[in-house]
């Protein structure tokens, strides 16, 4: 055996020293009996009753809840697994399963014990972790994770925040379950991007349809989770297509579409006439109610250049480009959704955007699905080009 | 012997032979928040997690303290009674204070053994390692040797007072600060400085005195 010695943290040199951690590892420590886990649990449970606890009963079956059980399995095996990665270093018997409980303030008074042998831990991970989560009902104790206990049954669990779409499912009580629940944010900005770009590009609501523009068209949703939402793109000379929608969670969804053509339509005309765009397509949305904002996406250079024009952001009147010398350049920050800008307190569009303003200061703000916000301001000269960029605050 | 002179990897791997026992403390796992908070609140479930997660180092602990004073079969009482006194001030152990929660759990488990060994008349003094405690396998060379070495630290252990041999245990085997025993045990940093500094000196002549004879 080597009898390195090593020098402890003791400051005096004539400290003798503690030996290597593999020397003092000689003096071993036999194995606790079999029984001690359960001979100190029992001692406990004589002396400390569980009795700050609250009782839930099992929730009654729900006819129509149309809520299957969909996961459990699936979450159960997730439970087990960390189940045995937790017990896995100390061999021990299977935990004991607590009473029905749900999470009262450590602060609430004793109420008596209500055993029942085969309830089992709920762990229920929120993202955003302030949710509120209730089962049968009864909410827990927050931030996530929240924790209850639960007897053998259905039980209803419900996650809701504002600003997300609510999560509802029923669970079995009697195993072990942790549940991670991400909650989608309920404002979602729509991005579609469509083959060939003139195609008109429509979002149905059930059976609402709401034109949003062309190749690059954004609308900005606020989800109903009873909705049944679909994109649809159509071009003359092209076979319309419509596509359910589906949501990932996050805070900008974006739908790629390409057409086919048509085979029994008649050739496309080649030459640009009135009412005719450079594709050669005629414009279905003139003369249409048209946000000047989703326009710049169908390549209108003017409303790109300046979303202004009808706007009137520094109060000389509609349309009155006189004196904007300066441009600014806005967008996000790398990783950064697209957000809604406002400069001056007027909203001129989603990032990317280019605007054209007075020299001098101006306040840029922008505001993302989500409802955060970050805001700057900057001072243009005459003739200046300026690029800022914004970022969500951190949470 | 010096041909016969196991190498560092050899040690290594007797020494993972004990198992958890072996592991360096502050690399051993602590118990999951939601856990902790279900053991404050006293579900059964989370008591029992709380149990099997620090059983093996209070076992530890209270063993060596008490085998350390000649009543080593009491050790698994002082379990019992340390993990009692855990669980009626666990609602009491903040998770965002200073210390971890194995530590707090070793200093509550000290203090059981400690008032013990305080409050009755020590037995026996010097207590030998049995054979059968030490590990064996297929050479006996360095099985020889590691008795050996136990014994040594054993002889060591058993003639310090039960608060230097306390001092040791938890800087030793349980990677302690000099400011977390000091909590532990309820003295100054200096008196924890000076509490190592005699068991270092006790254990580097027991393991001297075993260098010695096997030089020989």
């Amino acid at each position: 055996m080597t009898m390195t010695i090593s020098n402890d943290d003791d400051e005096r040199d004539d400290a003798p020293a503690l030996p290597e951690r593999d020397v003092l590892d000689a003096w071993m420590v036999p194995a606790a009996t079999p029984d001690l886990t359960e001979r100190v649990l029992a001692q406990v449970e004589a002396a400390l009753p569980m009795g700050h606890v609250v009782t839930l009963p099992a929730a009654r079956r729900r006819g129509g809840l149309g809520l299957a059980v969909v996961g459990v399995a699936m979450v159960a095996a997730a439970a087990l697994v960390l189940g045995l990665a937790q017990w896995g270093r100390t061999p021990a018997p299977a935990p004991a399963l607590p009473a029905v409980v749900a999470a009262p303030p450590l602060d609430a008074e004793p109420s008596p014990a209500v055993v029942v042998p085969a309830s089992a831990p709920l762990v229920v991970h929120t993202m955003p972790r302030d949710a509120t989560v209730r089962v049968d009902g009864l909410p827990l104790t927050g931030p996530s994770p929240f924790v209850a206990s639960l007897q053998p049954g259905p039980h209803r669990l419900e996650v809701e925040r504002d600003g997300y779409l609510p999560f509802e499912r029923v669970i079995e009580g009697g195993t072990a379950l942790e549940l991670p629940v991400e909650l989608p944010l309920r404002q979602v900005l729509l991005v579609v991007s469509v083959d060939p770009p003139e195609a008109l590009v429509s979002l149905w609501e059930d059976e609402l349809r709401t034109p949003l523009g062309r190749d690059g068209a954004r609308q900005l949703l606020s989800r109903d989770p009873d909705v049944r939402y679909e994109v649809e793109a159509t071009a003359p000379g092209f076979m319309s297509r419509r596509i359910p929608l589906v949501f990932r969670g996050g805070a900008d969804e974006v739908v790629t579409m390409s057409l086919m053509r048509d085979p029994a339509a008649p050739p496309a005309p080649t030459v640009g006439a009135s009412g005719v765009g450079a594709s050669g397509l005629k414009d279905p949305f003139r003369g249409a109610r048209v946000d000047p904002l989703e326009s710049r996406a169908s390549g209108s250079s003017s409303d790109l250049l300046d979303p202004f024009r009808k706007r009137s952001a520094d109060g000389k009147g509609k349309g009155d480009d006189s004196g904007k010398t300066a441009v600014l350049r806005i967008g996000t920050d790398t990783g950064a959704s697209p957000a809604m800008v406002y400069v001056d307190g007027t909203r001129v569009g989603f990032t990317p955007l280019k605007v054209k303003v007075t020299p001098g200061r101006h306040t840029v703000k922008w505001v993302w699905p989500d409802s955060m916000s970050s805001k700057t301001t900057i001072t243009l000269e005459a003739g200046e080009s300026e690029v800022v960029k914004g970022s969500p605050p951190a949470r | 012997l010096a041909s016969q002179a196991p190498s560092k990897a050899d040690v290594s791997v007797v020494a993972q032979v004990s198992g958890p026992e072996g592991e360096r403390e502050r690399e051993r796992p602590e118990l999951d928040g939601a856990a902790l908070v279900a053991a404050q609140r006293g579900e059964r479930w989370a008591r029992r997690a709380l149990v099997v997660t620090y059983q093996a180092r209070v076992h530890a602990l209270t063993w060596r303290l008490m085998a350390g004073a000649g009543r080593r079969d009491q050790a698994e009482d002082l379990v019992q009674e340390a993990f009692l006194r855990v669980f009626r001030a666990l609602p009491r152990f903040s998770a965002a204070g200073p210390a971890r929660l194995s530590t707090w759990i070793l200093t509550i488990a000290t203090r059981a053994v400690i008032d013990e060994l305080r409050r009755r008349a020590p037995g026996q003094a010097v207590v030998p390692v049995a054979l059968d405690e030490l590990p064996g396998g297929e050479r006996p060379d360095l099985h020889s040797e590691q008795r050996s070495v136990g014994r040594a630290i054993a002889r060591a252990v058993a003639s310090l007072s039960p608060e230097v041999r306390a001092a040791f245990v938890l800087r030793a085997y349980h990677d302690m600060g000099y400011g977390e025993i000091a909590e532990a045990l309820d003295v100054g940093v200096g008196t924890v400085k000076s509490r190592l500094w005699r068991a270092r000196a006790a254990l580097q002549q027991h393991l001297h005195e075993v260098h010695g004879e096997q030089g020989r």
